[in-house]
């Protein structure tokens, strides 16, 4: 192992500024860093907590080899701020990472979008960032979002049910699955797409983190999605973030009464876009050819019959309708609208929006 | 020594026992051998008062011996053939010939009722001898065909009897009224919920488990409770069955060939729905045999309880193996399962919102599947009405009973068609039958091809479909499935409810 990528890998563990990486190899000898100590690491800017840090690494002489070796075994490679590889878009940031370390394949030709969000969000929530992470992965971009529950967990999944890739930054190391329940989602990502963490192997999911790794989602990205957040949710951090390395921000409109979309329809008052149409948000995106690039309307198949077409059409134009409700308006006997029923939802041109109710999602 | 036939219980099963007793000099005493249970240790007393109140105070050293020694005796039935023993010992009577006597005592000499009736009645009938039971148990005895029983009641008037002075009073065979009970709640009184109260008469007609899925307020309870009303009515076979288990318990008679409906709590106990106890009585289950078995927020069950439940369905039988011994119950029941949609009930409401986390939607779900789900044929979801959208439903909705009528139609064509195969309706068919008998049309059968695929059904999850079709079709009157009856039936698969 070389000098400089031993240093990169301490400095980056114990959270150095990039500054101070300069300034190292500017001297030509990375080496010095655990040659000389302690009065080196005050004249490179290191603060006391970091000077603490990487003595106890440098201290432990082979700390770098064997993270390495840790790395090696969960198929992660590490990134450093001077590899061609390194996302350039990171550098926008106050404090860039010194480097990432990555599992999977980091795809940088395609553009990103980032979708993120509370992580109890309502089924509502979870449809929209499901659905975005689909139309996303649909125009060849990708989503990057933080593998969190809730919003984070449903956008990568639309993306992935696309077949497009995506990209989640962890708050902890990549070797470490958090939440539990995200192994599946997880072990998806690294074949489709990318886990992508600042932090050394191992790290576990200590709160402070979540926000920090944040700065490296709005980095990432090109836009910024907010499904659903509360008034005080780390989205809210992301979004503003967003707002000072100079991301476009969309923002899914919510009920004004509920403490979940707040920061949301708060951040529409101050200037977000609001996201009220998928198509017409593609179409932004895609600079007016998203329409071009596939067809949103699945045009009703030409199989339907009369009956299936009419109640198709009852449910378009209103939904959340009942089986009486459509018995009465079409006329039909219960058995005709039942398996009108089965063939609309069965090509998923109808679908159950509650206990009894049918909806036609506009797709 | 003169012996009276006596009886005790196990399970739904009458064991023959018999009574002797002994009297010799000496001071005053009565002992009961051959493993009295507590309610006939204590019989003595009852006995002895029993007695003094017909004029026989009784004397000396009383050896009461039930026979066979080692089977274990329960219950007050046995106060009377011991009373009679008693008499026999003391030289006062000579019963003329065999017969069975069962009866409580009360300190007066009057008998009360005794749980058991049935099944003792069943043992006179397999002994040909004749059964005396109280006056009480008249009515439960009166079910029971061929059964030469008598009742009598007070010791006085039975003790004339045995000695010849009075004529018995022969208990003779009743009719079961033929006539429908009234249904009670009438689907007439549920408002809308189409969907709902047609699955509900699918269920029915082919005696398919069912479950309902809706927000608190939606009807799913009045809606269960509506369904034992359209059930075809008890035949003799499966009355005696019910009369059998109610017996056992010492339940009263129901009137009529209205069907058992047993609603659970889920607070109920293993044991309370299974049957077991030191007794080994039968439970919930056993008492909804042949009818309905109606488990309310099934969500709220603990899962070793609806595990429990099991095999009771699978076999069709309860088996209770304690360490005082093995009884089996039947357990047929018609499976009626309620839910609400998440842990708050308001998920997919249209005006109440869900409250529920990721989390707890995720946990919920996994409530809503599992192995007792798999017997579940339909699933359907009840929509809250909004308040104009019930007062949208001017006229009134179709009776109970016409709906009944449709039920007897269609189980009429199945118990035809199954018959020979040994099946009365759809829902008890197996898979081999399923894939053998229930063939649709290449075209049907392409539509159901296809459907399947979409909606990545299992091959458990087609032939289920394929049950339901067929009891739709028989609704209809249809001798084969067609598309639309498929289609139908592929709205209340699982799955579609629950989102």
């Amino acid at each position: 192992m070389n000098d400089s990528l031993k240093a990169q890998l301490l400095l980056n563990a114990c959270k150095a500024p990039v500054s101070a990486w300069e300034a190292l190899s500017c001297s030509g000898a990375p080496a010095s860093l655990w040659t000389e100590g302690e009065p080196l690491w005050t004249a490179l800017g290191i603060r006391e907590s970091s000077r603490a840090r990487l003595a106890e690494l440098v201290a432990e002489r082979d700390w770098a080899e064997r993270e390495l070796d840790r790395a090696d075994r969960f198929g992660a490679r590490f990134i450093s701020i001077d590899d061609v590889e390194y996302p350039v878009r990171l550098k926008d940031l106050a404090s860039p990472p010194m480097g990432l370390y990555v599992r999977g394949d980091l795809n940088l030709q395609k553009s990103m979008v980032a979708l993120v969000g509370t992580r109890r969000c309502s089924p509502y929530g979870r449809t929209v960032a499901e659905t975005i992470g689909r139309v996303v992965a649909k125009t060849g971009r990708q989503v990057v979002s933080g593998g969190a529950k809730g919003i984070d967990g449903a956008g990568h999944r639309g993306c992935l049910e696309e077949g497009g890739t995506t990209v989640a930054v962890l708050g902890t190391g990549v070797d470490r699955v958090y939440p539990a329940e995200h192994q599946p989602l997880f072990h998806r990502i690294v074949e489709q797409g990318a886990l992508v963490s600042e932090y050394p192997m191992g790290t576990g999911g200590d709160p402070w983190r979540f926000p920090e790794r944040n700065r490296l989602i709005v980095g990432l990205c090109h836009r910024l999605v907010v499904v659903e957040s509360p008034q005080d949710g780390g989205s809210m951090i992301t979004a503003r973030l967003a707002l000072d390395v100079g991301r476009e921000i969309w923002c899914v409109p919510g009920r004004i009464t509920e403490a979940i979309s707040k920061g949301t329809n708060s951040l529409i008052r101050d200037g977000a876009n609001p996201l009220v149409d998928i198509d017409d948000f593609i179409g932004k995106i895609s600079g007016g050819y998203g329409q071009m690039l596939f067809d949103f309307t699945d045009a009703p198949s030409p199989e339907l019959t009369e009956n299936e077409k009419n109640v198709l059409g009852l449910l378009r134009r209103r939904g959340g309708r009942t089986l009486d409700d459509l018995m009465e308006e079409s006329g039909l006997g219960l058995t005709d609208v039942q398996s009108c029923l089965a063939t609309l939802c069965a090509s998923g041109l109808a679908c159950a929006s509650g206990p009894g109710r049918f909806d036609a999602p506009e797709r | 020594m003169n012996e009276i036939g006596a009886l005790t219980l196990r399970g739904m099963e009458a064991i023959p026992v018999e009574v002797e007793v002994e009297i010799t000099g000496g001071l005053f005493s009565i002992s009961i051998v051959g493993l009295p249970d507590i309610a006939v240790k204590e019989s003595k007393e009852r006995v002895r008062a029993a007695l003094r109140s017909v004029g026989l105070p009784l004397k000396g050293r009383i050896a009461v011996n039930l026979a066979p020694a080692d089977l274990p005796k329960e219950g007050a039935l046995l106060d009377l053939p011991i009373a009679l023993a008693m008499m026999c010992g003391a030289g006062l009577l000579k019963p003329r010939e065999p017969a069975l006597y069962m009866g409580e005592l009360a300190l007066d000499g009057r008998l009360r009722r005794v749980r058991g009736a049935v099944p003792a009645a069943f043992l006179a009938r397999a002994k040909n001898i004749p059964l005396y039971v109280p006056g009480e148990n008249a009515d439960e005895v009166g079910l029971v065909k061929g059964v030469r029983a008598y009742a009598a009641n007070d010791l006085t008037e039975l003790v004339s009897v045995l000695k010849g002075e009075q004529e018995p009073v022969p208990i003779v065979a009743s009719g079961v009224s033929e006539k429908p009970p009234a249904a009670e709640p009438n689907f007439s009184d549920v408002r809308g919920q189409a969907a709902a109260r047609r699955a509900a008469e699918i269920a029915a007609a082919g005696h398919h488990n069912i479950l309902l899925v809706g927000s608190p307020g939606s009807g799913k309870t009045l809606i269960a409770r509506a369904l034992n009303g359209i059930l075809p009515p008890l035949s003799d076979e499966e009355l005696v069955e019910t009369l059998l288990v109610r017996s056992t318990l010492g339940l009263p008679v129901e009137p009529g060939r209205r069907r058992p409906f047993r609603t659970v709590h889920f607070t109920a106990s293993t044991v309370s729905i299974c049957g077991g106890g030191s007794s080994l009585r039968p439970g919930e289950v056993s008492l909804a045999h042949r009818g309905v078995l109606f488990l309310d927020e099934f969500t709220e069950f603990r899962r070793d309880l609806t595990e429990s439940l099991r095999a009771p369905l699978e076999d069709g039988q309860v088996v209770v193996s304690r360490a005082a011994g093995t009884v089996i119950y039947p357990s047929r029941v018609l499976l009626v399962l309620a839910a609400n949609p998440c842990a708050c009930g308001n998920l997919g409401d249209p005006v109440e919102r869900c409250v529920c986390s990721a989390l707890e939607l995720e946990r919920y779900k996994r409530k809503l599947s599992g192995p007792i789900l798999d017997r579940i044929d339909l699933q359907i979801a009840v929509p809250r009405l909004l308040p104009e959208e019930l007062l949208s439903f001017s006229d009134s909705a179709e009776s109970s009973e016409s709906i009944f009528e449709r039920v007897r139609q269609a189980r009429l064509i199945q118990q035809k068609r199954w018959a020979p195969h040994g099946f009365s309706c759809n829902a008890e068919l197996p898979e081999k039958i399923v894939r053998r008998f229930l063939n649709p049309s290449s075209e049907t059968r392409e539509y159901l091809t296809g459907m399947a695929g979409k909606l990545r059904m299992s091959g458990r999850g087609i032939s289920r479909v394929l049950k339901v079709a067929r009891t739709i079709a028989d609704l209809a009157g249809e001798a084969h499935i067609q598309t639309p009856h498929l289609a139908e039936s592929l709205m209340y698969r699982r799955g579609v409810a629950g989102k």
